[in-house]
C-alpha cells in the first residue's frame, strides 16, 4: 500500500512541482531528523551502555563504549534469570496466540458466514467487552482465580490473555471473512464437505493475512503485558521475561551495564520481527488499540 | 460495521432459494429448513469458545463486582452487605480525589501532545520525497518496547548519577545535577506522563501518516492550484480527510490516560508520597494487597463509569458531527 501511493505522489509531484515545494522540505527534513533523535537517542544509549564495565558507565554515562564488552550479555543472560524468563513467556506467547487463533477464528467464521442467531446481540456484546476497562473485573478475577487454584499457574495466565485478545481478534478476522466469495464455500459443500473441513481448509487459509495480524498483536501484548503477570504470578520459577526483568532491574540497581545488556536481549527479537513486518505491525496496532 | 453484517446475513438467504432451486426442484423444502436449523446450532457452536473464555474472565466477574461493591468482601470470606457503605467512603477518601486529579493530568497531555505532534509529524513525513520508510520505522520503535524496558532506559538517563545530567556534568553544565525527577514532588507526574508520551508518539505519527496518504490527492493537488499554502492545506483538506481517525487516536489516548498501569508502576510506585499515584495502582493496591476487595470495585466501577461516559460523549459527539 505504501509503495503503491508513494509511486503516485511522486508521480504527481514531478507532473507538477508542488509550490516552494524544494524550498520548504529542507525544514521538513531538519524537524523529522530532530524528533527521530530524539526517538532514538535513549535506545542507542541503551545499547551503547550495555557494552561497557560498570566503571566506565561512571565516567562515561551516555557516549559510545571504548571497549566493548560483549561479556555483558552472557553474565546479564546468567544473573537476571533471563533464560527461564523468556522460557515462560515463549510458552504464554505460544498458547495465547494458538488459543486466540481457536477461539477467534471460529467465532469470526460463524459471526461473518454462518446463519448465527443473536448476531448483533453478539456482536454489541465484542463491542462492550473491548471498551470495558481491565479494572471493572481484575479484582473478582484475582480471587476467582484463587478459588479455582490458576493463580501462579502459567495456564492460569494464558486463559486470561486469551480472553482479553479474543474480542479484537474477532472483529478484525470477521472483516477478511466477510470479504470471500460466499461461492467458494458453498461450491465445497456441495462436495460434500461439513463445516469443520468448510472452515479449516477453504477458510482460514484465505484469511492468513488477518490472522498474521492477530498474531503479531496477541504475541507483542502478551510479550509485554505487565498488569496481569505482575499480579498473578508470584513464584519465580513462573515469572515471565517482563516481571522478570522488573525483579533483576529494581533489585540490582548498581549494575546497570548488565541491566542495559538484558533489556537489549529481551527487545532485539521484537525490533528484528518489526523490521521485517513493519506493515502487518502498525495495520494490526492500529485496529487493536489494545497496547497502550 | 453492523450495516455490512446485515448484508452478509441477507446474501445467503437471498441466494440459497436461486442455488437450491436450480438444482434439485420441489422436495428440498422441508429438508432446507432443517439444514438451517443445524447450521444455526453449528454456528452457536463455532461461537461457545470465545463466549464462554470471555464469560469467565471478563464478563462474569465484571457483573460480579456489581454486587461485591455493595458488600465488604475482603476476597476470601463470604461477604457481608453494607449498603453504601463504600460508595460514601469513596466520597470522602483523599486518596481517591488525589489520584482522579492525577489522571485528569495525564489523559489531557496524552490526548494533547501525542495528537497534535503526531499530526504534525505525519504532515511533514507525507511531504518528503525520500526517506519516510526510514524515519517512520526510527519513529515507531519507542512504541514497540515493552514497557519495563521503556522504563529503565529512561530511569537510567534520567538518574542524576547515571544519565544525561553526569553527562552533562562532565563537561561542566551543572543545573541539572541535583534534580531528581522521579524522586520529587512536583516532577514525578510531569516525568512519568513524558515517559509515556515518548513511547506512544511515535504511534500517532505513523497511524496518521498512514492516513494521510489515504486522502485524495486530486483534492491536495486542487488546494494547491487554489495557493491555500502548507498551512491551509494542513487545516482544510489533511485534518478534514482524516478526522475519523484522529477521533479514533484521540479514544484511545483517553483510555490510556485513564486506565495507566505500568509506567507509574515501574518508575514510580505512584509516589514520592502519592504525587504519581494513578486509579489502577490505587484499585490494586486496595484490593488484591489491602484485601478491600469491596472498595476497590467501588473505586474500579467508578472508573469504569468515567470511561463509559467519555467513550459515549466521543461516540455522540461524532455521530453528532456526521448527521
Amino acid at each position: 500500500m505504501s509503495t503503491s501511493s508513494q509511486l503516485r505522489f511522486q508521480k504527481a509531484g514531478a507532473a507538477d512541482p508542488r509550490p516552494g515545494g524544494s524550498g520548504r522540505t529542507p525544514i521538513a527534513y531538519i524537524i523529522l531528523v530532530l524528533f527521530a533523535i530524539v526517538a532514538a537517542f535513549p535506545i542507542v544509549v541503551m545499547f551503547f551502555n550495555a557494552l561497557k564495565t560498570s566503571a566506565e558507565l561512571a565516567t562515561n554515562p551516555i557516549g559510545p563504549p571504548t571497549n566493548p564488552q560483549w561479556g555483558n550479555f552472557a553474565e546479564a543472560w546468567e544473573r537476571g534469570g533471563i533464560g527461564q524468563g523468556l522460557l515462560n513467556t515463549a510458552i504464554i506467547v505460544f498458547f495465547t496466540v494458538i488459543g486466540t487463533w481457536i477461539c477467534a477464528g471460529l467465532a469470526a467464521y460463524a459471526l461473518a458466514r454462518l446463519d448465527l442467531p443473536f448476531k448483533s446481540a453478539f456482536q454489541t456484546y465484542l463491542f462492550v467487552i473491548i471498551s470495558l476497562p481491565v479494572q471493572s473485573f481484575i479484582v473478582p478475577l484475582f480471587f476467582l482465580w484463587v478459588k479455582l487454584g490458576l493463580v501462579n499457574t502459567l495456564q492460569g495466565l494464558i486463559i486470561i490473555y486469551i480472553a482479553l485478545n479474543t474480542p479484537f481478534a474477532v472483529l478484525l478476522l470477521r472483516t477478511f471473512l466477510v470479504n470471500i466469495p460466499k461461492e467458494l464455500d458453498e461450491a465445497a459443500r456441495l462436495d460434500g464437505a461439513n463445516e469443520l473441513q468448510v472452515a479449516s481448509r477453504v477458510i482460514l487459509p484465505l484469511t492468513w493475512p488477518g490472522l498474521l495480524t492477530v498474531g503479531l498483536v496477541v504475541g507483542l501484548a502478551a510479550y509485554g503485558e505487565l498488569q496481569f503477570a505482575v499480579t498473578f504470578i508470584l513464584d519465580p520459577a513462573l515469572l515471565p521475561i517482563s516481571t522478570t526483568f522488573l525483579n533483576f532491574s529494581q533489585g540490582q540497581t548498581q549494575l546497570f551495564n548488565l541491566i542495559n545488556a538484558a533489556s537489549v536481549i529481551i527487545v532485539v527479537p521484537l525490533i528484528i520481527l518489526f523490521l521485517f513486518m513493519q506493515r502487518q505491525f502498525v495495520a494490526g496496532l492500529a485496529s487493536s488499540g489494545t497496547k497502550g | 460495521m453492523i450495516d455490512t453484517s446485515y448484508a452478509s446475513t441477507a446474501a445467503p438467504a437471498a441466494s440459497d432459494p436461486h442455488v437450491a432451486g436450480r438444482r434439485r426442484p420441489p422436495k428440498s423444502r422441508p429438508r432446507r429448513s432443517r439444514l438451517q436449523r443445524k447450521s444455526r446450532r453449528v454456528a452457536l457452536l463455532f461461537f461457545l469458545p470465545a463466549i464462554a473464555v470471555n464469560l469467565l474472565v471478563i464478563g462474569g466477574p465484571a457483573v460480579s463486582s456489581i454486587g461485591y461493591s455493595f458488600t465488604d468482601w475482603n476476597g476470601i470470606s463470604p461477604p457481608n452487605f453494607v449498603g453504601l457503605d463504600n460508595w460514601q467512603r469513596m466520597l470522602t477518601d483523599a486518596a481517591f480525589w488525589s489520584v482522579m486529579r492525577n489522571n485528569a493530568i495525564y489523559l489531557v497531555v496524552l490526548v494533547i501532545i501525542p495528537t497534535s505532534l503526531g499530526l504534525f509529524g505525519a504532515f511533514l513525513l507525507a511531504r518528503i520525497r525520500r526517506g519516510s520508510t526510514v524515519f517512520r520505522a526510527i519513529f515507531f520503535i519507542p512504541f514497540l518496547l515493552i514497557s519495563v524496558v521503556v522504563a529503565q532506559i529512561w530511569r537510567n538517563l534520567l538518574s542524576p548519577d547515571t544519565g544525561i545530567a553526569a553527562a552533562l556534568d562532565s563537561i561542566g553544565i551543572t543545573w541539572l545535577n541535583d534534580v531528581y525527577f522521579l524522586g520529587s514532588q512536583e516532577l514525578a507526574l510531569p516525568t512519568v506522563i513524558g515517559v509515556h508520551v515518548w513511547s506512544f508518539i511515535g504511534f500517532t505519527m505513523v497511524f496518521f501518516y498512514a492516513a494521510i496518504k489515504t486522502v485524495d490527492p486530486a483534492l491536495i493537488e486542487a488546494a494547491r492550484l487554489d495557493g491555500v499554502g502548507v498551512w491551509g492545506e494542513f487545516w482544510h483538506v489533511v485534518i478534514p480527510g482524516i478526522r475519523p481517525m484522529i477521533v479514533f487516536s484521540i479514544s484511545f489516548a483517553v483510555i490510556a490516560g485513564l486506565l495507566v498501569y505500568d509506567m507509574p508502576r515501574i518508575l514510580t510506585g505512584g509516589g514520592p508520597a502519592g504525587a504519581s499515584d494513578v486509579a489502577a495502582l490505587l484499585i490494586n493496591r486496595t484490593s488484591i494487597v489491602g484485601r478491600e476487595a469491596g472498595y476497590g470495585t467501588v473505586l474500579a466501577l467508578t472508573l469504569t463509569l468515567i470511561s463509559g461516559v467519555v467513550i459515549g460523549v466521543i461516540t455522540y459527539l461524532r455521530r453528532k458531527e456526521e448527521n
